[in-house]
């Protein structure tokens, strides 16, 4: 695990281009973003600015069209497949919108699966899932199915499964967003809290109550980064002020 | 190692309960990939053996027939017979029954061939044990031995020591001198043992077919030379009548031709049924898988999010491949042995039946072809998530409807399993209503209620002999439990040619010389079969051995040589006595031959009255009631068995059952292909179901939003109603066309129908758009109670 401060992720240059028929989409236009180990970013802007976008390729679920990635000071772009997916199983967790949990598997089916990637042992693999189940409150229906579930029970699961593995960042796509009010302030305590034991998160939110939750807020608008709010990082970043590029 | 079986594990557990928690489509899809397996292994194992593969013989395609079957006599061979040119051997044979008796057990029938000992020669074959015939053992006054089939050796003991041992065969000791090998068998697998026969120069009688080896080098297309050199030599030495003049047109058949050449249409047509039935399956488990798609590339996408790489995603799709396939195979298995056990009874096979084998290699070829398919369309997803964007797999559609690609490609699917649906509707179609014309002939005798016990004598009762044993035998099925009538006749109605008399009439010496069929029956026989008596009288108990010989002749007899006057009372000469037979009754004319013959001349003489028996004979009883038949049949061939001591029972089945056979291979192909297009009926509606509630599922956004906006209901069923029956439509349309094309290679089997029948073509389309529509309707009613509240509400 690393020291709270240390560079995780550098982003430079990041232009995303999405072509369909003769139109051409810029979703994202000459990003530069850096993550330090422990911090908590949330990405907000309106529908359509390029915050998913950017989740995606910070998670490794899509490539840029142009620009670099450096995630431990090594280019993502050099790695083939194969150490792409394993950076995305041993250094990411993400979080999805829609839960994405497997509906024919149980509960402890879907938490173990990241680590059943890994070659963990199964013995190792049943104390990790415990654990991480444990911290979300959870372990009670380790022997369900997601669809016994309510969608903040789900969520809850969806976030057990992303951090049994103690990646590097947890990277979480709108994980409010299928949930009310009620359940929603749960997941976000929830991630506060695993932020508080160490966790470096990175949230994309519409909803601007949780953006608060976060140390750092980036706004973003039509593809680009307009205002980097934190309490304490701008322009610290090796010198450079983020936001004036 | 332990890792990877670790993993392998965990796929197949997960797999298993996967498919646990989709039913429906499991059950189609393995149900479809067991037809295939099964299907497959089922045809192939009866085509080829008779279609593909060698026959039990050396150089096939040296061996050939010459001219016709049963054309030579024994005298016709024995002049030839020094010298063949342009042929390394002749042999002649003729299919022979022989009774084989053993002390303490019934007389017993076995299927035999009489031939010149060059015969095996000829084949090239070589027994397992001993040998074959040696030179000279087909001359008169030789050792009599003989050749065991392989089947035969197994019943008599299968031991070695069966060599120089000797068995009586049709009254006459003979010794085993040899084993033919295991799937050997000549020319048909019910012959059971060869036997040499004594050919005599002088005898100018015999239906013995030429079977001869091309000498090395030569062709079989390029024989017209030696052939045309040995219709000379018989044309020195022999004469013949204009119409049997064997000097004209030499020929020879390639002896597979011959042997199977009669089975290739029914077999072909199956084949092609079987292969268009197959085809439809991979469709629609194609089409099925595909289905899965969607919800697999989310699946796919969110495990590659976790970790997943190509391999491990690879693997579990194709542990979910061999799950399913294996589930098919055994499935598959099951329906293999059925399937093989239909298609024996089902097609016109007749005694190469038992040539076939149910060949286990190819069920696990196809079952292993299944797996392959399976998985390669299983792997859809993943090559999806491969290429594309693993964001927007897991993001989920943000607006309503398909690619218009996979849309398209599912569309192909259907339109081309309803093509095949309608193809194979279109030949059943035809074959049906061929059948119906056929049993609508009147064949002349009643076939309800009556059975037929066949039983042939040894050759070595005398005529006397034999008749004796077919009167004496008669009172005793007479008294038969449920018997109303009983009689005996050398052949009955509807079994083929065969058994014709030359005939003259006196007072008409201007005749022919012609023959006629000619039938030599017990008193009852027209009463047992219910041919009704037209002019004059049936036979009489006064009409016995040593009083006037009677005949009785058909209409078309009377017709042909009394055109304008009574028949009754005129003189028939046989050849039989010096005294001819005196015509007291002219009864309806009956299908002596085929089902489908023009009525010809015929003529009944008593048992009683006449010099000679033949070795076989027909006992045909008549029930009191339908429902007794069964027993009577029983109870029939029990009394032949028990009281007939010179009799061994070849066959015991109902006039029903002859008629069937005689209605020949339409009657049977038409009951396959019905089968099999039912099975394509079946198939094209699940095709039609399964896309049609894919595209309703897909749309059920659309549906909701038009729906809000204010489309009715009803507006929403035609609109997926009408996007079915357009698939079908053009379907059917590309269905019909190809049953234009193809349906012609049923012109063999089709009597009174065209290969282009308007009603069966239009009776294929109707049924395929009355499927097809119901299979629309259930999801197209569905669409129309889509609830656009709770439809907008998921998004």
């Amino acid at each position: 695990m690393q020291e709270r401060g240390e560079p995780l992720i550098h982003l430079e240059g990041i232009r995303k281009i999405f072509y369909t028929d003769e139109i051409e989409t810029h979703a994202l236009s000459g990003i530069h973003l850096a993550i330090r180990s422990g911090d908590y970013i949330s990405i907000a802007g309106p529908s359509g600015c390029g915050k998913t976008t950017l989740l995606s390729i910070l998670g490794l679920l899509d490539t840029p069209t142009d620009g670099t990635y450096r995630l431990r000071d090594r280019s993502v772009f050099e790695l083939n497949d194969v150490e792409r997916a394993r950076v995305r199983n041993r250094e990411i967790g993400f979080i999805f919108q829609a839960f994405n949990l497997i509906g024919d598997m149980t509960v402890f089916e879907n938490v173990e699966l990241p680590l059943s990637y890994r070659g963990i042992p199964p013995a190792e693999r049943r104390k990790r899932v415990g654990a991480a189940l444990e911290r979300v409150g959870m372990v009670h229906r380790v022997r369900h199915y997601p669809s016994q579930l309510s969608g903040g029970q789900q969520q809850r699961v969806a976030v057990a499964r992303a951090i049994a593995g103690e990646p590097s960042i947890l990277l979480a796509d709108e994980p409010t967003g299928n949930l009310d009010s009620r359940n929603g302030e749960q997941v976000m305590e929830l991630l506060r809290e695993l932020h508080r034991g160490g966790s470096t998160i990175c949230m994309v939110t519409h909803d601007p109550r949780y953006a608060l939750y976060a140390d750092r807020t980036i706004h973003m608008f039509d593809g680009q980064i307009v205002r980097d709010e934190s309490d304490a990082r701008v322009g610290e970043w090796q010198g450079d002020p983020i936001g004036a590029r | 190692m332990r890792r990877l079986l670790e993993s392998w594990f965990m796929d197949a557990l997960y797999s298993l309960r996967r498919l646990a928690a989709r039913p429906a489509y499991v059950s189609l899809a393995v149900l479809t990939l067991a037809l295939g397996a099964g299907g497959t292994a089922a045809v192939i194992s009866i085509v080829r053996p008779l279609l593909l593969a060698p026959l039990p013989v050396r150089e096939e395609s040296r061996i050939g027939i010459l001219w016709h079957p049963g054309d030579w006599n024994e005298a016709e061979y024995l002049y030839l017979r020094p010298d063949f040119p342009g042929f390394d051997g002749m042999a002649a044979y003729m299919e022979t029954d022989l009774t084989l008796e053993t002390p303490g057990a019934p007389l017993r029938l076995l299927h035999g061939v009489s031939s010149t000992s060059e015969l095996f020669r000829v084949l090239g074959a070589r027994p397992a044990l001993g040998r074959a015939f040696e030179d000279g053992e087909d001359r008169p006054g030789a050792e009599p031995v003989a050749v065991l089939s392989h089947q035969l050796w197994k019943d008599l003991g299968g031991n070695s020591s069966i060599l120089g041992t000797r068995l009586k065969l049709a009254g006459s000791s003979r010794t085993v001198v040899g084993v033919m090998p295991r799937g050997f068998w000549f020319p048909d697998p019910t012959v059971q043992l060869w036997v040499p026969a004594s050919f005599r120069p002088e005898n100018h009688v015999g239906n013995y077919t030429l079977v001869g080896r091309i000498a090395g080098g030569g062709r079989m297309d390029r024989m017209q030379g030696p052939l045309q050199g040995i219709a000379s030599r018989l044309g020195q030495q022999f004469q013949y009548p204009a119409q049997w003049d064997k000097t004209k047109a030499p020929s020879i058949t390639p002896l597979r031709e011959h042997l199977v050449g009669s089975l290739r249409p029914s077999l072909l047509a199956t084949l092609v049924a079987m292969a268009l039935i197959l085809s439809m399956a991979c469709v629609n488990v194609s089409a099925l898988m595909l289905g899965q798609v969607g919800g697999r590339s989310t699946e796919l996408a969110v495990r590659t999010a976790l970790g997943a790489d190509r391999r491990r995603l690879v693997q579990q799709l194709v542990v979910e491949a061999v799950v399913l396939g294996l589930l098919a195979g055994t499935l598959g298995a099951f329906l293999a042995s059925l399937g093989f056990g239909t298609l024996l009874r089902a097609l016109p096979l007749g005694p190469l039946a038992r040539a076939a084998r149910l060949d286990w290699s190819l069920w696990a070829a196809a079952t292993l072809l299944g797996i392959v398919a399976a998985t390669a369309i299983s792997l859809v997803p993943a090559i999806v998530i491969g290429r594309g964007n693993l964001a927007s797999a897991m993001g989920g559609a943000r607006t309503g409807g398909q690619t218009v690609r996979r849309g398209r490609l599912e569309a192909g699917l259907v339109i081309a399993q309803v093509a095949v649906a309608v193809l194979l509707a279109a030949g059943a179609g035809l074959l049906l209503k061929s059948v119906v014309k056929l049993r609508g002939i009147d064949p002349g005798v009643r076939v309800e209620r009556a059975a037929v016990i066949d039983a042939t004598m040894p050759t070595q009762l005398s005529f006397d002999e034999r008749r004796r044993a077919v009167l004496e035998l008669l009172p005793a099925l007479q008294g038969a439990p449920g018997v109303r009538w009983a009689a005996a006749a050398q052949k009955i109605p509807l079994r083929g040619t065969g058994h014709s008399w030359s005939l003259a009439i006196e007072g008409k010496p201007e005749l022919e010389a012609t023959t006629t069929y000619f039938r030599i029956v017990t008193r009852d026989y027209f009463k047992t079969l219910g041919v009704p008596i037209r002019q004059g009288r049936d036979f009489l108990p006064t009409d016995r051995e040593g009083t006037e010989r009677v005949t009785v002749i058909n209409q078309a007899l009377a017709a042909k040589y009394f055109p304008n006057e009574d028949p009754i009372g005129h003189v028939i000469h046989s050849g039989l006595g010096t005294e001819g037979e005196h015509i007291v009754g002219v009864v309806a004319n009956v299908a002596e031959a085929y089902l489908t013959d023009v009525a010809v001349p015929a003529r009944y003489v008593l048992y009683e009255q006449v010099p000679f028996a033949p070795q076989q004979v027909s006992f045909v009883l008549t029930a009191r009631s339908a429902d007794a038949l069964p027993s009577v049949l029983r109870a029939g061939r029990a009394t032949v068995e028990r009281e007939g001591h010179e009799f061994a029972v070849q066959d015991a089945e109902t006039l029903q059952r002859v008629f069937e056979e005689a209605v020949g291979a339409s009657g049977q192909v038409a009951s396959l292909l019905s089968l099999l297009a039912g099975v394509a009926l079946l198939l094209g509606a699940i095709g039609v179901y399964g896309m049609i509630s894919q595209f309703v599922t897909r749309r059920t956004r659309d549906y909701g939003i038009r729906m809000a906006l204010g489309l009715p209901p009803r507006s929403v069923l035609s609109h997926v109603l009408t996007r079915g029956l357009g698939l079908v439509g053009m379907g059917s349309a590309i269905g019909i066309l190809a049953a234009l094309l193809t349906t012609r290679l049923l012109s063999s089997l089709l009597y009174g129908v065209g290969a282009h029948d308007p009603m069966a073509l239009a009776a294929a389309v109707l049924a395929l758009l009355l499927v097809g529509s119901l299979a629309a309707l259930v999801p197209a009613r569905r669409a129309s109670r889509t609830d656009p509240v709770s439809v907008l509400r998921e998004e």
